[in-house]
């Protein structure tokens, strides 16, 4: 009992540690060095989910590519720094940025006021909508169709938060299964277990180019958003450079031109 | 909002959370435990075929990722045939209690192996029956040294519970990763570290009621 009673305390004690450097930037310092501290290193490191396409994932080599990948080097380039991309665990996400492992989180983030909290935003610089998904030959056509039927999305995504937004359409359906990623919403829609899956339009877009045939979404959408990049509370010279840059992108066609590689027409917000 | 006030906030979801954890855990070892027990005796059979397929049987359940049965069953079964479609959560006990039996049965094997030869030829000896030996003699005593063995096999399976996640089923685990990517806070992981030691805690005692009610020779 001793001996458990010893361990239990350096259990919580481990954990308190733990806890310490996670609480969100608390104690911020006297003076914001957070733009000094990248230009003194020469880049700053975007820490994103690398199985997001067409946001951030790794192509047939293993490389990270994507929309917000060409998008940040464009920024980088434009301060003049370098960028490194860090593949981290969507859910660890926090801890990630708390710890300075990553610098910003820049992977199709949407801004919500929970978020806001935890992290300051840049200025939303992508619109994305909310679809419905259904296999092609289901006979579905818009949100009433779905009366009593399961859907599906990903766990804690903005595509759940936009279902639970719709009050009408969250009432009227059987019910919400979350996955743990996209795809295996999409697989759980084959085999039979859930009739729609709601998704970001970029994510349909990329699998419904990948395999036309099996999918579909209705006309119907269930609410637009805005993507930002997420920096830690204290980064706010970081944050208005980075801004100037991203402004600078926008402004000159560079992100126009990197949206038309990646989704056939300009998404960037103006 | 402190740290304090958002677990209280989350504690209902943290505690379904947990529900669900301890729902597929005593499951799988409600199912388990007697079963492994049983085919451990097929393994030790004289009956040449039946002790080699059950030795395939373990070499592929302990040689496979549980994740990747776990994917198998829920996501790969209704592509071969989509009347093998089942519900999350009997997907979940399928394949659980298939790969924890697996382990149980080399965990009995070694127990049942580890009783001298000398011991059976006496009952032998005595006239006892195959049967007799097994359940008179050898497997009292078997039982009682995987105790431990056994034990640790149950801790970790309480751990094992969270690879639930990814056929979406929300154990405590998932519950919190979920909250922390919502809310971009990580204080939850805190909570549900508390509680998976509480469970295992409980488990370890348990453990422990069991081995001194089987230690009477001592």
């Amino acid at each position: 009992m001793k001996r458990f009673l010893a361990l239990l305390l350096t259990a919580v004690m481990a954990l308190a540690l733990f806890a310490g450097c996670s609480s969100p930037a608390s104690q911020s310092s006297a003076e914001d060095t957070s733009l000094d501290d990248i230009m003194a290193k020469g880049h700053f490191i975007v820490g994103l989910d690398d199985s997001f396409p067409p946001m951030g994932y790794r192509d047939e080599n293993g490389n990270i590519v994507g929309f917000d990948i060409d998008l940040a080097k464009a920024v980088a380039a434009q301060m003049g720094i370098e960028v490194k991309f860090q593949p981290v665990v969507w859910e660890n996400i926090a801890l990630e940025i708390a710890n300075g492992n990553v610098d910003v989180i820049w992977n199709g983030c949407t801004i919500t006021d929970a978020r806001k909290e935890t992290f300051d935003f840049s200025d939303p610089y992508m619109e994305n909508a909310q679809v419905v998904i259904v296999l092609t030959d289901a006979p579905y056509q818009t949100l009433a169709d779905l009366v009593g039927k399961q859907v599906g999305t990903q766990d804690g995504s903005s595509s759940q938060i936009a279902i639970e937004n719709n009050a009408e359409f969250s009432s009227s359906i059987a019910g919400i299964t979350g996955y743990p990623t996209y795809d295996k919403a999409l697989l759980d829609l084959v085999a039979g277990r859930v009739d729609a899956v709601v998704a970001d339009a970029t994510v349909f877009g990329y699998y419904y180019g990948i395999d036309p045939t099996t999918y579909r979404k209705l006309d119907e959408e269930l609410g637009a958003e805005e993507f930002g990049i997420a920096f830690a509370k204290d980064a706010d010279a970081f944050r208005a450079a980075l801004q100037e840059a991203l402004d600078e992108v926008i402004a000159n066609g560079t992100a126009a031109q990197i949206s038309e590689s990646w989704f056939g027409y300009d998404v960037t917000a103006n | 909002m402190n740290m304090i006030e958002y677990i209280i906030k989350l504690m209902p979801a943290l505690l379904e959370g947990t529900g669900m954890t301890l729902a597929i855990f005593s499951i799988t070892l409600v199912i388990s435990l007697p079963l492994g027990l049983l085919v451990s005796l097929l393994r030790v059979s004289k009956n040449r075929v039946v002790a080699k397929a059950v030795e395939i049987y373990c070499w592929v359940m302990r040689g496979t990722p549980l994740l990747l049965q776990l994917m198998f069953v829920y996501y790969g079964l209704p592509a071969i045939s989509p009347s093998l479609t089942m519900p999350a959560f009997t997907c979940a006990i399928i394949a659980f209690s298939l790969n924890y039996t697996a382990y149980f049965v080399e965990i009995f094997r070694g127990g049942i192996e580890s009783i001298e030869q000398g011991q059976l030829e006496a009952a032998d000896v005595l006239g006892l029956s195959r049967y007799q030996t097994m359940r008179r003699i050898i497997l009292p005593q078997a039982i009682k040294r995987v105790l431990p063995s056994l034990g640790n096999e149950v801790i970790t399976l309480v751990k094992d519970t969270a690879l639930v996640y990814t056929i979406a089923i929300h154990e405590l685990l998932r519950v919190t990763q979920i909250a922390a990517t919502r809310d971009f806070r990580s204080d939850a992981f805190i909570a549900a570290g508390v509680i998976y030691l509480l469970l295992t805690f409980v488990c370890t005692r348990l453990q422990k009621r069991v081995e001194n009610k089987f230690a009477y020779y001592r």
